[in-house]
């Protein structure tokens, strides 16, 4: 009879788990983190929000008339932000809220991103963030395309030490 | 005209399995992101360079890009929505979500109509790949980098190895 022996199979699942490991480092963790950060300010500064993860993004609520006068009276002051313009709708007046989107808290295999500190207004950004989410105009989330991005990322970096692994182990 | 749905077939050597194909077309598509952030079409030509309105907009500004970086990348998402739609023995089909946003863009920058019923702009084609590229990448491709990409699949899937 055929002798059958699993330390292949132990090898690999130990080359598993050791990939896993160490892609979920925190100092992993805060690189997919800070990708999801980035993801976040862009996407809303071009206009567009998310209302719960895994959602699709969707243009944000379109702003007031009232809203709009005020923002061309905050341009013509020099007030208003670089990155937006009096009707784009996109959660930038200062640049100061996006600008505070961060990783807040990064452990093994965890990271949370969103707005931190306090403002010039003397308001907290993460007050703000929850006031405009309240409006209607949720963005502190990762659309499907986001997470698929950052899910890609995470795997090929898995395949990446994987791969040194085996070649190191042979 | 509507929006066509964006894709494109590969043959590959038939008999590898399901799970190493899987791996195989991500390697095709992470190869298309890299050439086409390089600026190039999937001929490998220079990608036609940004209209003067273009360069001008905001959108431009916020995403800071230059006129001399022709990426085909804005937000990140349509080269990123990419991806195997079809998995067969001998076939793979790489392309985009049918009906998503991701597919529209793509659609407007390989036919040159950006959200137009006709071309309005020049074409940027930059899916498919040149049957050189794909027989650089099978034959650089090897047990330990199918290996590699199966358990790393494995690992983020949380679904079977069904090769």
């Amino acid at each position: 009879m055929a002798k059958v022996t699993v330390r292949g199979a132990r090898e690999m699942a130990e080359h598993i788990q050791a990939a896993l490991e160490q892609v979920a480092r925190p100092e992993n963790m805060r690189k997919y983190a800070e990708m999801a950060s980035e993801m976040v300010r862009l996407r809303t500064r071009l206009g567009s929000g998310v209302d719960t993860d895994g959602a699709n993004k969707a243009r944000l609520k379109p702003l007031a008339d009232s809203t709009v006068k005020e923002r061309e009276r905050l341009k013509a002051r020099g007030e208003l932000s670089g990155d937006t313009s009096p009707r784009r709708s996109n959660l930038t007046r200062s640049g100061e809220l996006l600008d505070s989107i961060q990783p807040t808290q990064i452990s093994q295999g965890s990271a949370k991103i969103g707005p931190d500190g306090i403002r010039s207004d003397g308001l907290s950004n993460q007050k703000v963030a929850e006031y405009v989410t309240a409006q209607g105009r949720a963005f502190n989330n990762l659309s499907s395309v986001e997470l698929k991005r950052i899910h890609d990322a995470v795997k090929r970096d898995i395949r990446d030490i994987i791969k040194r692994l085996l070649t190191t182990t042979k | 005209m509507a929006t066509q749905h964006q894709f494109f077939d590969i043959e590959i050597p038939e008999g590898i399995d399901a799970a190493t194909r899987e791996v195989l077309a991500d390697e095709i598509i992470d190869f298309i992101r890299d050439r086409t952030q390089s600026g190039k079409s999937w001929k490998n030509r220079a990608l036609p360079g940004y209209s003067d309105a273009y360069a001008k907009s905001l959108d431009f500004k916020i995403a800071g890009k230059s006129r001399g970086d022709v990426n085909l990348t804005l937000s990140g998402d349509m080269l990123g929505a990419m991806t195997l739609l079809e998995n067969e023995d001998g076939r793979l089909r790489i392309g985009f979500e049918e009906g998503s946003e991701e597919n529209a863009k793509a659609d407007g920058n390989i036919r040159g109509t950006y959200g137009h019923d006709k071309p309005v702009g020049p074409k940027r084609d930059f899916l498919g790949i040149t049957k050189r590229d794909l027989s650089h990448i099978l034959e650089n491709f090897t047990e330990i980098d199918a290996l590699a990409g199966r358990l790393a699949n494995r690992a983020t899937s949380g679904g079977d190895d069904n090769g």
